[in-house]
């Protein structure tokens, strides 16, 4: 593998995360101790004390006055990590469902110039511990990514990827919901990226089984992805 | 004689025709939401105080009773009002998040973030 030093940005959205966000910045730093290495927090207009807990901590925090969304915050953070010149930025959830040591497995491929894309597929392993309906939901959106993308990936939903930097300047990213972890996936296909999976654990407890996305959520992002494939797109 | 169905109208309407006019003294709408919405106030007015009119409705759009036309033209002209409130709020969203990604990324300045950097 090249020896040469990464410039990495690690992008947590955080909405009242208070209780988890410290914990996952100090976890990232240990496990990508050989690159140069930027936890980029994005506040999503948490109302709880998430912002100074970060602000604790060694990274660049970002908030948005108010609460505008998952996609809109991954784009603040996606701006901030090309305005730093990233090699490599990666999206992680920051409730601590995301294993910190599955990030040098996440971002290999990218280094050794195998993948452009790498997503941390919680289906390669099993989708274990994942509440029905948030598998049930995975498995359609999945199927829907990939039918719109002509691609095959498992976990199109993951908020687990990495993204050679290089990658958004050939897709134009718009969606500000849970629909942009589609929209990529389906851009980047189409504009013939080399997308690659890598199998992922994530731990699911009380508090992260009920967060992020929902039955709702999962209508949200059908009808955004239906609003790209008529706009043409997609 | 009036009928409390005319006075209920007339009441709700002089006072939306008041809220309108203050709306438009204090700079909150412009002359042309005012006057719009002066007019449509002063037609229900009309309309409840001189129910024959109503007939004329009727009669252009081939109704059987004019309520019917009544009907009809109400759901036309929410669904025209929903239409663009709609529109001005998707345009509005799509503003704000830009000026709050704005301010977001105006503190980009701060070195405390990098670690390894001297590695």
């Amino acid at each position: 593998m090249s020896k040469k030093k990464f410039r990495i940005s690690v992008v947590l959205p955080a909405f009242n995360e208070e209780k988890t966000i410290k914990k996952v910045i100090r976890s990232i730093g240990s496990w990508l101790n050989q690159d140069e290495v930027s936890v980029i927090v994005v506040d999503d207009g948490s109302r709880d004390n998430t912002f100074f807990e970060a602000k604790s901590e060694e990274a660049l925090v970002l908030r948005h006055v108010v609460n505008l969304g998952i996609g809109a915050a991954l784009l603040t953070g996606l701006n901030a990590a090309e305005s730093l010149g990233s090699d490599i930025i990666v999206f992680m959830d920051s409730d601590g469902q995301h294993r910190p040591e599955d990030l040098t497995r996440l971002i290999n491929p990218i280094k050794e110039g195998k993948a452009d894309v790498v997503i941390g597929s919680r289906a390669l392993t099993g989708s274990k511990g994942m509440p029905l309906h948030k598998h049930v939901g995975n498995k359609f959106l999945t199927w829907l990514t990939n039918l719109l993308g002509k691609s095959k990936v498992t976990d199109s939903q993951s908020g687990f990827k990495a993204f050679r930097s290089g990658v958004f300047k050939k897709i134009n990213v718009t969606c500000e919901n849970y629909a942009v972890h589609s929209e990529i996936l389906i851009k980047a296909s189409r504009a013939g990226l080399k997308i690659m999976e890598v199998p992922i654990e994530t731990r699911y407890d009380e508090y992260t089984a009920w967060k992020g996305t929902n039955v709702f959520s999962g209508i949200e992002i059908f009808l955004s992805l239906l609003n790209l494939k008529l706009r043409g797109e997609i | 004689m009036i009928l409390p169905y005319q006075l209920l109208i007339l009441c709700v309407s002089l006072i939306m025709m008041y809220s309108a006019f203050i709306y438009y003294k204090r700079g909150d709408i412009d002359l042309f939401s005012a006057v719009f919405w002066l007019t449509l106030w002063l037609a229900l007015i009309i309309i409840s105080l001189a129910p024959p009119l109503t007939l004329l409705s009727s009669k252009l759009l081939g109704t059987l009773r004019p309520l019917d036309a009544l009907t009809i033209l109400g759901f036309l002209l929410f669904s025209i009002i929903m239409f663009h409130m709609y529109s001005w709020l998707s345009k509005m969203k799509k503003q704000l998040n830009e000026v709050v990604r704005e301010i977001a990324l105006s503190k980009l300045s701060n070195p405390k973030h990098l670690r390894n950097k001297n590695k």
